[in-house]
């Protein structure tokens, strides 16, 4: 396993996905009747009075497809990522309107062996879930566990 | 009869040290692979053939599913405790998220059961009119065993504001 050291001189250069997804109005009030049911993610009038300004997305249906598009930036540096295994910090930045596309910017800040998602290591990322334009919606410092190559079967 | 209403609450009035058992969920495969295959592509969580030859030996559900579930358990939570309520006191944005740890697979038929206790108030002032409050959020299993816990704070609208 290469390790790379969380205090390399020249700072490590983020990727992002190669792949971008929209939200359409339909799946964020689809997402929100199932897991989020509150005013400002299900109706237009409701989330133009609410402290969002618009209808949004539900902040953990952001951090889902955050994470596939981080996956996405993983697998494109040659990661075989699996899952996210702990975040220790993430931030909701603004709210994510409907028909912005989404990319994640992935920094590997360091590689360690070992997981808790059997036969991976772990990296520990910085992830900017960003629109087209760049803006930040969220960040999240999280840990991801990436396959080691050593599975049976 | 007095009742008590927890939601429906200022932010002044919620007391730090609470602590709720408020919702369980038993995960079926077929919403496991509805979400994964949308979120989470990999087979681990959405071929349940395949899943049984690869690393958790079955199916699992992926770690923002147990969060989705979380956050739909809370809003209903809320609901029956902000009945009639249409002010500031009934919904409070999340900001942030600490701590967030995914311990055990949840697997199909397992029941999960969420708790959440408040663990801090902050002195700071949102737009003149939330407060910020903290909560421990833990999730476990049938068999007692914590699958998930994190920390979040949420804005709470203060009294008066």
């Amino acid at each position: 396993m290469s390790e790379i050291p969380s205090s390399a001189a020249t700072p490590l250069a983020a990727t992002t996905s190669p792949t971008s997804i929209e939200l359409s109005e339909k799946e964020i009030t689809q997402f929100a009747s199932q897991f989020d049911p509150q005013p400002y993610h299900l109706d237009a009038a409701a989330g133009a009075a609410s402290i969002f300004g618009g209808l949004c997305a539900s902040g953990w249906q952001i951090a889902a497809l955050g994470t596939r598009l981080a996956g996405d930036a993983l697998e494109a540096q040659g990661m075989a990522f699996v899952s996210l295994s702990s975040v220790d910090d993430m931030r909701w930045r603004r709210p994510s309107f409907a028909n912005e596309a989404l990319r994640a910017r992935v920094t590997v800040e360091r590689v360690e062996s070992g997981s808790n998602v059997p036969d991976c290591d772990t990296a520990h990322l910085k992830v900017d879930i960003v629109t087209e334009a760049l803006e930040i919606l969220a960040v999240m410092t999280c840990a991801a566990a990436i396959d080691n190559g050593k599975q049976r079967s | 009869m007095s009742q008590i209403y927890l939601r429906n609450r200022w932010f002044e009035d919620i007391p730090v040290g609470e602590f709720h058992v408020f919702g369980s969920h038993t995960f079926s495969e077929l919403e496991m692979v509805e979400f994964a295959t949308r979120y989470a592509p990999q087979p681990e969580f959405t071929d349940p053939e395949a899943a049984r030859e690869l690393r958790w030996r079955g199916l699992v559900a992926t770690p923002w599913h147990i969060n989705a579930i979380w956050m739909r358990k809370m809003v209903d939570y809320m609901e029956v405790y902000a009945q009639g309520v249409n002010d500031g006191r009934r919904n409070g944005a999340g900001v942030s998220v600490s701590a967030l740890a995914w311990l055990e697979p949840v697997r199909p038929g397992h029941t999960v059961t969420y708790t959440y206790e408040i663990i801090g108030k902050s002195d700071k002032v949102i737009r003149d009119k939330w407060g910020i409050i903290s909560s421990r959020n833990e999730a476990f299993n049938q068999y007692g065993t914590k699958v998930m816990s994190f920390e979040i704070d949420i804005l709470a609208e203060r009294a008066g504001a």
